[in-house]
């Protein structure tokens, strides 16, 4: 059979007809060299788009081709019981939708007049996790403690930041500690009293949560979990 | 594995995860293709949404022996926008007319590879010639058919075919003499 030499560029720029493009397909199931033709000249036109300036995707686009995929199952996070410190595998996003709701609903508890505020922020707290979550390139993992038992998770972008989402707000008195680990030190991130919160995590070498006294400690008194990064 | 074929290859097995992944990698160059192709922020944002729909559809026609997933991924890009304007009653006026997005390329990156690439692509275009380099230009950026093309530059069809194949080529192997 003769190599269709003359319709290998086209088929590459994706410009032949229906007709002659099933022709040269056909013909590349079985022709080796037509193949590595049609490869090299495809990577031509990588480069005639990359040399193009990069313009960041518009906000929002990621969403719009989420919410247009066929819906996928609802499993639960699947977090491998690995320890505190080891990364597990990652989980279904709408896990961790579920797991917002929690956030709410538990943290919520049942409210009057009184706690209209207390629900805008509980639902801004939502709409934070769920941002997060919408983030193509987030990275989720579970929150386990010494025994193993899932406090929450954590979920953290390229760009540094990361955000611990726990299933219950501190107890009464106290506050939730972020620490960061680097070299011999660990360096306080802050002090939450609210159970989803947002902590730096560039430059460490793990990150610690802690249960403290209301107004913090100096050094972590009552650890409660540990991530390596 | 290539890692964009591993993603590809769980994308296959249905892992939206692997889908972002790509989006991550792809998405900035896929719109930007668009952008340029069309002239037109709102029908690049649809390119660039299409795009990757079609890819998580079409993710098992995907051969690494044919290409990279980058020539598959912009191939699709390139075919969606080729249809916007096929679509279109009037086409884009100049190659050289960015007034519509200009606020999008300010916010281009200017990577050290990317302007290397750019400077490499530059180099091999001149080398094909004026009349070649603007024929690809054309066929590529502004999606010009042989047959519109031939119209467009009162040149027998015959001619634009081959002389674009013929720039085509050049341009492959100036690029592969310059490749690291």
């Amino acid at each position: 059979m003769s190599h269709p030499q003359d319709l290998l560029p086209d088929y590459a720029l994706g410009t032949l007809g229906a007709e002659e493009r099933a022709r040269v397909e056909a013909h590349l199931e079985d022709c080796e060299a037509c193949r590595t033709e049609v490869r090299r000249t495809s990577e031509s036109l990588v480069r005639l788009v990359e040399a193009l300036p990069e313009a960041p995707p518009p906000p929002g686009a990621w969403d719009a081709i989420q919410a247009r995929l066929p819906a996928a199952s609802s499993e639960v996070p699947a977090g491998v019981s690995q320890g505190p410190t080891r990364r597990p595998a990652r989980s279904s996003w709408r896990g961790w939708a579920a797991l917002a709701a929690l956030v709410l609903v538990l943290a919520g508890g049942w409210w009057g007049f009184g706690e209209v505020r207390q629900v805008e922020r509980l639902r801004a707290e939502q709409q934070q996790v769920a941002r997060w979550l919408a983030q193509p390139q987030v990275e989720r993992m579970p929150l386990l403690d010494k025994a193993g038992d899932k406090l929450g998770g954590l979920l953290m972008l390229p760009d540094g930041r990361a955000l611990f989402v726990l299933q219950h707000p501190p107890a009464a008195g106290r506050a939730y500690q972020a620490w960061g680990h680097k070299g011999d030190r660990l360096v306080s991130l802050g002090v939450f009293e609210r159970p989803v919160f947002e902590v730096p995590y560039e430059d460490y070498e793990a990150l610690y949560l802690s249960l403290e006294p209301e107004a913090g400690s100096g050094r972590p008194t009552h650890g409660l979990a540990a991530v390596d990064l | 594995m290539d890692p964009e074929a591993e993603l590809v290859a769980r994308l296959q097995r249905g892992d939206e995860q692997a889908l972002a992944d790509l989006y991550g990698q792809l998405g900035g160059r896929v719109y930007s293709l668009a952008l340029r192709m069309l002239h037109s922020r709102e029908e690049a944002e649809e390119v660039l949404q299409d795009t990757f729909l079609k890819l998580y559809q079409k993710a098992d026609r995907y051969r690494e022996e044919l290409g990279s997933v980058r020539a598959f991924v912009y191939t699709i890009a390139r075919n969606e926008a080729l249809s916007r304007l096929r679509a279109r009653s009037a086409r884009p006026r100049a190659a050289s007319d960015y007034d519509v997005y200009d606020d999008a390329f300010a916010l281009a990156s200017s990577r050290p590879d990317d302007v290397a690439t750019r400077v490499t692509l530059a180099r091999a275009m001149d080398g094909l010639g004026e009349q070649d380099g603007r024929l690809l230009t054309l066929a590529f950026y502004e999606g010009y058919s042989h047959k519109e093309l031939s119209e467009l530059l009162d040149m027998p069809l015959g001619t634009v075919k081959s002389r674009l194949r013929r720039a085509l080529l050049a341009l492959r192997d100036r690029l592969e003499e310059e490749a690291p």
